[in-house]
């Protein structure tokens, strides 16, 4: 299982690779969060972004023999699931990607509204702002910090120098941060 | 080093509602056993998932892109709104030229088919020969509510708690329904004494509890076109001050979709203004033609009976 052991990863990759579709399955539950998180950020749709992983998921399985060690398998699924969401978003109409916005919260379970560390307002600000950001932007804030690679790992899933990644997000970020303006800072 | 905007998107990232259990999966391995199904770009198209769930999806892009192009979000408070609701409560807006019943069928339940909902009272009474005659259980027999349970009866079939907002008197009556499974606290409040009228007779008022969670499942609201929705800061008796959102105007459904991914509409609320907070893993719902403020007020007193 790929909640267990690096050999375990190892042995439920090369089962899945030779067409062991439970295997697979297990691959797909232990990634499916950060895909659907990442899917989400990209295109600004918790509903498309089903959609897309589910694809995505699809296309990965066919693609497996690519994957040459289990460490790099998330990267790579997370680079699928981020081509997938960007393709999805670039076919779209404009007026379609501005109104198409839908994801859900989890109830923040912090006793005290007050002493949330991220109000439901100010994450609805939050998924706002980012969806307003250009593609490029939303897809390195996705990959770093809604799919969870760090930056060696985000390097590798997009082809790029590790220093790439870092000025792409810091950019990313700067751009984010001047949207925002003084909205997060009020609140925090 | 960490700074502030990074911290807020990994608390972001935490708190996005992802989960779909192994539903994913068995889309994916099911998509994956189907013969002929190498990748391609209109497969979708082509071969749509023949399930209850393709349907919500479908359903759900088509309605929250009509809300999100009428819906007036211009402060960052409302920016909440558009990304959807607190709990388990998702809200969502009828296309002006589609109704709801004909817009949204549930697998389980013909469109607009109020009596055949999948709502029913968990009480094992159901008999049609009930002697009571009170207003109270007409009305919630017009409800589809059931038969009237004790505090104490409602409290032993639920987890949840049993709200009381004492600024609207005595209860009418205390129901336990499903969905969801686990159940729905109603407290049904009588018209008058400060409760404008509904448009059930005699109701003035439904005040519930629901899981803020429904075994992974979500509910819907589906709002007719004509609703508004405004993101409102509620007042609790214990002295907190919890997000929420205040929905007024035309009448709407209640949905929710279940935990294996169906969805079913609920038609049997009051569906009239209504206040949505969440306090403690519970979502609160207040149903009745009391102004925003005058909801908020009587928020502020509403208590756990137990």
């Amino acid at each position: 299982m790929l909640e267990t052991t690096p050999e375990d990863h190892a042995a439920v990759l090369r089962r899945a690779r030779a067409g062991d579709t439970d295997a697979f399955g297990v691959i797909v539950r232990a990634h499916q969060a950060a895909a659907l998180r990442l899917a989400t950020i990209i295109t600004g749709d918790s509903t498309e972004a089903y959609d897309i992983v589910q694809e995505a998921f699809i296309r990965a399985y066919h693609g497996l023999s690519g994957v040459r060690e289990e460490d790099a398998l998330r990267g790579w699924l997370l680079r699928i699931v981020a081509n997938q969401a960007k393709n999805s978003q670039r076919s779209r109409w404009r007026r379609e990607r501005r109104y198409e916005r839908q994801a859900a919260l989890r109830p923040d379970h912090v006793a005290g509204a007050e002493e949330r560390a991220l109000s439901d307002l100010d994450a609805g600000v939050l998924l706002d702002t980012l969806s307003d950001l250009a593609l490029r932007d939303r897809e390195i804030i996705a990959l770093r910090f809604f799919g969870g690679l760090s930056e060696a790992e985000a390097a590798a899933a997009l082809g790029v120098a590790p220093g790439t990644v870092k000025s792409r997000t810091a950019r990313a970020l700067s751009r984010l941060r001047h949207r925002l303006g003084d909205s997060m800072e009020a609140s925090a | 080093m960490t700074d502030l905007l990074e911290q807020r998107l990994s608390q972001l990232s935490e708190r996005l509602d992802v989960a779909v259990g192994d539903r994913l999966v068995t889309d994916v391995l099911a998509a994956l056993d189907t013969p002929a199904r190498a990748p391609s770009k209109d497969r979708r198209r082509r071969e749509p998932r023949p399930t209850a769930r393709r349907l919500i999806w479908t359903v759900s892009a088509a309605v929250v892109l009509a809300l999100l192009a009428t819906l007036a979000v211009p402060s960052a408070r409302h920016a909440v709104a558009r990304w959807l609701g607190i709990g388990s409560t998702r809200l969502e807006r009828v296309p002006d030229d589609t109704g709801t019943g004909a817009t949204f069928p549930s697998p389980t339940q013909p469109a607009g088919s109020a009596s055949s909902s999948s709502s029913s009272s968990s009480s094992s009474a159901s008999s049609s020969s009930s002697s009571s005659s009170s207003s109270s259980s007409a009305s919630s027999s017009a409800l589809g509510l059931g038969q009237p349970l004790s505090v104490t009866e409602a409290a032993a079939r639920t987890a949840l708690p049993v709200p009381s907002a004492p600024g609207l008197g005595t209860p009418a009556g205390v129901y336990v329904v499903t969905p969801p499974a686990t159940g729905q606290v109603i407290v049904v409040y009588a018209a008058g004494a400060g409760l404008p009228p509904t448009p059930v007779a005699d109701v003035g008022a439904l005040l519930s509890t629901s899981p803020g969670v429904v075994s992974g499942g979500s509910f819907l609201k589906l709002l007719g076109p004509e609703a508004t929705v405004e993101s409102v800061r509620v007042a609790t008796a214990s002295g907190a001050a919890v997000d929420g959102f205040w929905i007024a105007g035309s009448p709407h459904t209640y949905g929710f979709i279940d935990a294996d991914g169906s969805f079913v509409v609920d038609t049997l609320r009051l569906a009239t203004n209504t206040l949505l907070w969440l306090v403690d893993g519970v979502q609160y719902r207040l149903e009745s033609g009391l102004s925003r403020d005058g909801a908020l007020a009587i928020a502020r007193t509403v208590v756990p009976t137990r």
